[in-house]
C-alpha cells in the first residue's frame, strides 16, 4: 500500500470517520481530536520508521491527508538521505 | 383586587423572590467572604495580594519566600490543597490563578507561576523529585488539566495546555497542547477549534 492508503485506512479504522477529501483539515472537519492526534504521530512514527520532533507537531504538517502524506515523505527521503 | 391582607398567591410569590435573591446575592457574597477569610489565616505566613480565596482545606506552609499574587481562589474539594514554601525556596505565584482541590505545590529552590493559570485537581508541581531539585518556571495562562504531574525543572511556555494526566520532563513551547508519559508538546493551533492559523 501507498503512504496514502495506509495512512486513509489507519484514520478511518481508528477514528471511525469515512468520507473524507485528501485535504479537509482535520480540525475544521472534526475529524481527529487531540488525543487521536497524538495516535496518529505515534502511528506514523511506527509505522514509517521516522522520528517527529515536537516541532513539527504543527497544521502545517498533519492538518489533512495531503499534507500528511507529503511530510512523510518528505521526512523518509531525508532519513534515507542521511 | 382587595387592599386588605395580601392573598396566599402574592405572599408566595413575595418569599419565592425573597429566597431566589438570598440565593443569587447573599449566598454568592458570604461564600466569597468566608473564603477570602479563611485564606486570610490559612496563608498567614505569605505575602499576599489582595482577594485571595480559599473555599476549602489548604495545607499551607512558608518557611522561605512564598508571594501569591492577587485575587487566586483555591477550590475546596475532597482532598485538601498543599502550598509548601520550604526553607531558602522561592514560591511566587501570578494574580488571578485558581487552584483545583488536591493540588499539590512544593518549591524547595523556585517555582515561578504566571497570571491567569490555571491548576485542576491533583495537579502536582514539585521542583524536587527525590533525585534533583531544579526550578520550574509556569508562563501567564497556562491551563494544567487533572492529575498532571510536573517535574523538577520544566519550563511551561504562555498560553499552553497540560492535558490530564500528562507527566511533563521536558520543556513545553508557547501555545501548545502537552500529552503522555513523557509528554510530548504540539502546537496548539493543530487541535484547537478556535485556531486561527492555516
Amino acid at each position: 500500500m501507498s503512504p496514502r492508503e495506509t495512512l486513509r485506512a489507519f484514520i478511518v479504522d481508528t477514528f471511525f470517520v469515512d468520507d473524507f477529501g485528501d485535504d479537509d483539515s482535520f480540525l475544521r472537519k472534526g475529524l481527529i481530536d487531540s488525543t487521536g492526534m497524538m495516535e496518529l504521530v505515534a502511528f506514523i512514527e511506527t509505522e514509517f520508521h521516522i522520528k517527529l520532533d515536537d516541532k513539527e507537531l504543527v497544521p502545517e504538517n498533519l492538518d489533512s491527508l495531503s499534507r500528511v502524506v507529503a511530510f512523510v515523505t518528505r521526512k523518509q527521503s531525508l532519513s534515507k538521505a542521511s | 383586587m382587595s387592599h386588605g391582607l395580601p392573598s396566599v398567591a402574592e405572599t408566595a410569590q413575595a418569599v419565592r423572590s425573597g429566597i431566589q435573591v438570598v440565593r443569587a446575592e447573599v449566598l454568592p457574597r458570604a461564600e466569597r467572604a468566608v473564603g477570602i477569610a479563611r485564606a486570610r489565616w490559612l496563608f498567614r505566613a505569605f505575602r499576599r495580594g489582595q482577594g485571595v480565596a480559599a473555599y476549602g482545606p489548604v495545607s499551607a506552609r512558608n518557611d522561605g519566600h512564598a508571594e501569591l499574587g492577587d485575587r487566586l481562589t483555591f477550590l475546596g474539594g475532597m482532598m485538601p490543597t498543599s502550598v509548601a514554601c520550604y526553607e531558602g525556596a522561592r514560591l511566587l505565584v501570578g494574580n488571578e490563578c485558581h487552584f483545583n482541590y488536591g493540588v499539590s505545590l512544593e518549591a524547595w529552590e523556585s517555582v515561578q507561576i504566571g497570571a491567569r493559570c490555571m491548576f485542576a485537581s491533583f495537579v502536582r508541581v514539585s521542583d524536587r523529585d527525590g533525585q534533583r531539585i531544579a526550578p520550574i518556571i509556569i508562563e501567564d495562562d497556562v491551563w494544567v488539566a487533572h492529575g498532571a504531574i510536573l517535574l523538577p525543572g520544566v519550563r511551561i511556555g504562555a498560553r499552553s495546555v497540560v492535558s490530564a494526566g500528562s507527566i511533563v520532563s521536558q520543556d513545553v513551547p508557547p501555545d501548545s497542547l502537552a500529552m503522555g508519559n513523557p509528554a510530548r508538546s504540539m502546537s496548539l493551533d493543530l487541535v484547537a477549534r478556535e485556531a486561527t492559523g492555516s
